[in-house]
């Protein structure tokens, strides 16, 4: 039993400018998409880590749940059936946590279909210079298929050291009153190297204990910087057509896969490539891989 | 398919107590209300000066692994669910990167998966959720959940905003901070084990409760429709998924045999009508609750093992114990729990 990816959703319109917002149209583009009935979704995942305002209860994925209209109260609605939702934050690669957690559910309930999404807007809504992500947000939408294909081995990696890189907070001291609308992101100098490196040393373990052919293979990473996924791939020798860049929309954090998947799809790279390794790199410094057979 | 169980059970609470009285005393506003008449909380625990979510958390965690077979490296996965987010300092909310990654690198957890889970009170029985699955489908052998609350920030601001008892904000004055860590592995035996965990969020009233950032005062608040969350209708749904969830796992509630009941830990009124209204909608009897919010308030994402917990230590919770916990949270999420528990060592 594997878990595939059914569909994918994306949201880059400007105008948006709040994070549930870009789920929830991400999520409904990917479900319009995959065709099925939206009330036979029984898991949801956010994995954005900014929330408008600052909001810290419920799980934003609730709220999520309640614009996208699915299963909201069997009772109320007798055509709705169970869900349950919940937030996963670990940085920007949360989204590999999720499909993990998805393919165990797959296995352990026999669950059909798992909805990730994602969106990292400022909580105030505007875009300013200090507040490195994209505008932007995405939805995966995942089945539990019986076959071989779909994603078929995780590896998870930290630095021996704790170094927290990408640091996002509230101060509430400092920002006083107005901490609803205001968050602050630091990144220390050499971060986005130390990144690379750390991630590029990852991937490299993660090829050799799968036995990947990297000629088969298109990577899909975070976007810590324009160059990044092509930084990582020359080091491990994969070829630069085989990565996604997301570098015309910035560093769209949590929601790179979603919206890295949709470009390999939009290019007809699921036919010119066997599998995708997707990368997820974030502060700790942490490296989670997955590969995914097309 | 195979079951788990709660291998090790740890809490920590702090030791600063803080009488409903002397919290009364401090309000901004009088709000002349019977607190402690209306819940039934007399007192809860106030962190210590400095002492932030994740410092809770990883003391919450070493008691937990002082009595557990393993050691920090056999942990596969840490999932920290707490609601209130301070790391280093109690004025600095932190989003990223998450809590787990800094509790694992204090505990020595070198070779753990990590993750945060956020899903307001219900944030450690969704760890459960999440390492049960992932014991079951053979992902991995061990994980932690662990949560150290400071949720008390939220009474912070209450004390200087609430002026009636309909206050938005008027839950907020019954919370207290702890915190519990969970290890649960595959189960051996018939002593302990987790029969099942079911989960669901009617998302419809996902906007009831919800936790941001005052725009009065600085710090954070809780702003609650208490009137719509504890409508009957919620419990119905909560009394319907209970039966649900029995009938899934081919069992019945009386069945079971349960000897406790523990509910999310609200206040002693509020709990009794959970179980009451259960059992007038779903025709059942439930055991008695085992509580402990009288002395320790809501303590948010801890609250049901804390129960067990503080319960445990005092001997009113025996070993070889059948328990019933149902968690009540925003979004709405509700659900249940069944474990039983006899090697626990509290």
């Amino acid at each position: 039993m594997s878990i595939h990816i059914l569909s994918v959703g994306v949201s880059t319109n400007k105008e948006v400018t709040s994070s549930i917002e870009h789920a929830t149209i991400a999520a409904n583009s990917c479900i319009e998409q995959s065709g099925i009935n939206m009330h036979e979704i029984e898991h949801l995942a956010n994995v954005g880590i900014y929330r408008d305002q600052n909001m810290v209860e419920p799980a934003m994925a609730a709220l999520i749940q309640k614009k996208i209209g699915f299963n909201l109260d069997y009772i109320e609605f007798p055509d709705h059936k169970v869900a349950f939702s919940f937030d996963l934050m670990n940085g920007a690669a949360g989204a590999i946590n999720a499909f993990q957690i998805a393919q165990s559910l797959s296995e352990s309930r026999n669950s059909k279909y798992f909805l990730v999404v994602s969106s990292d807007v400022h909580p105030s809504g505007r875009t300013t210079e200090d507040f490195p992500y994209a505008n932007v947000g995405g939805a995966v939408l995942l089945e539990n298929v019986k076959d071989d294909k779909g994603f078929v081995a995780f590896h998870f990696a930290n630095t021996q050291e704790l170094i927290e890189g990408e640091q996002g907070a509230v101060d509430l001291d400092k920002f006083g009153t107005i901490s609803r609308h205001n968050i602050e992101v630091i990144q220390p100098k050499g971060y986005v190297d130390q990144l690379i490196t750390f991630s590029a040393s990852t991937l490299k373990e993660f090829i050799s204990k799968e036995d990947i052919d990297i000629s088969e293979t298109a990577l899909i990473t975070t976007q810590q910087s324009p160059d990044f996924p092509f930084k990582i791939a020359e080091e491990v020798g994969i070829n630069t057509e085989a990565v996604i860049g997301l570098e015309e929309l910035g560093n769209t954090h949590s929601s790179s896969f979603a919206i890295g998947f949709d470009k390999l799809l939009k290019e007809g790279l699921d036919q010119k490539y066997k599998q995708v390794v997707f990368l997820g790199a974030t502060g700790g410094l942490t490296c989670a891989c997955a590969l995914y057979k097309l | 398919m195979i079951r788990t169980r709660l291998e090790s059970l740890g809490a920590y609470l702090p030791n600063n107590i803080k009488s409903t009285d002397t919290l009364l005393k401090e309000m901004t506003h009088d709000p002349l209300i019977d607190l402690q008449g209306i819940t039934g909380i007399e007192e809860r625990r106030i962190h210590g000066e400095n002492e932030t979510c994740t410092d809770i958390a990883i003391k919450a965690a070493k008691d937990c692994l002082s009595r557990s077979k393993y050691k920090p490296e056999d942990i596969d996965l840490i999932i920290v669910p707490s609601i209130s987010r301070f790391n280093d300092s109690t004025s600095k909310f932190l989003f990223e990167p998450p809590l787990s990654l800094h509790v694992k690198h204090a505990l020595g957890m070198t070779n753990a998966i990590h993750m945060d889970a956020s899903n307001a009170c219900a944030g450690v029985v969704t760890g459960v959720y999440i390492i049960n699955s992932m014991i079951q489908s053979g992902m991995i052998k061990t994980g932690m959940v662990v949560s150290g609350e400071y949720i008390t920030c939220i009474a912070e601001t209450a004390i200087k905003e609430v002026t009636s008892s309909w206050d938005p904000q008027f839950g907020s004055l019954t919370v207290g901070d702890s915190g519990t860590a969970l290890i649960i592995d595959q189960a051996v035996d018939e002593e302990d084990y987790i029969d099942f965990v079911e989960l669901m969020t009617a998302a419809e009233h996902s906007e009831l409760c919800i936790g941001k950032p005052s725009e009065l005062n600085p710090g954070f608040a809780l702003y609650t429709n208490n009137k719509e969350m504890h409508k009957r209708e919620r419990i119905a749904l909560m009394a319907n998924f209970l039966e649900k969830s029995f009938a899934k796992a081919g069992l019945t509630i009386e069945g079971e045999n349960f000897d406790w009941i523990i509910h999310h830990q609200v206040g002693t009124k509020a709990i009794n009508n959970f179980s009451r209204y259960i059992e007038e909608t779903i025709d059942v009897k439930l055991p008695a609750p085992l509580n402990c919010v009288e002395k320790l308030g809501n303590t948010a994402t801890t609250s049901h093992f804390v129960s067990i917990y503080t319960n445990l230590k005092s001997g009113k919770l025996k070993p070889g114990s059948k328990i019933l916990v149902i968690p009540a949270a925003s979004g709405a999420i509700t659900g249940s729990l069944s474990i039983k528990t006899t090697n626990l060592g509290i």
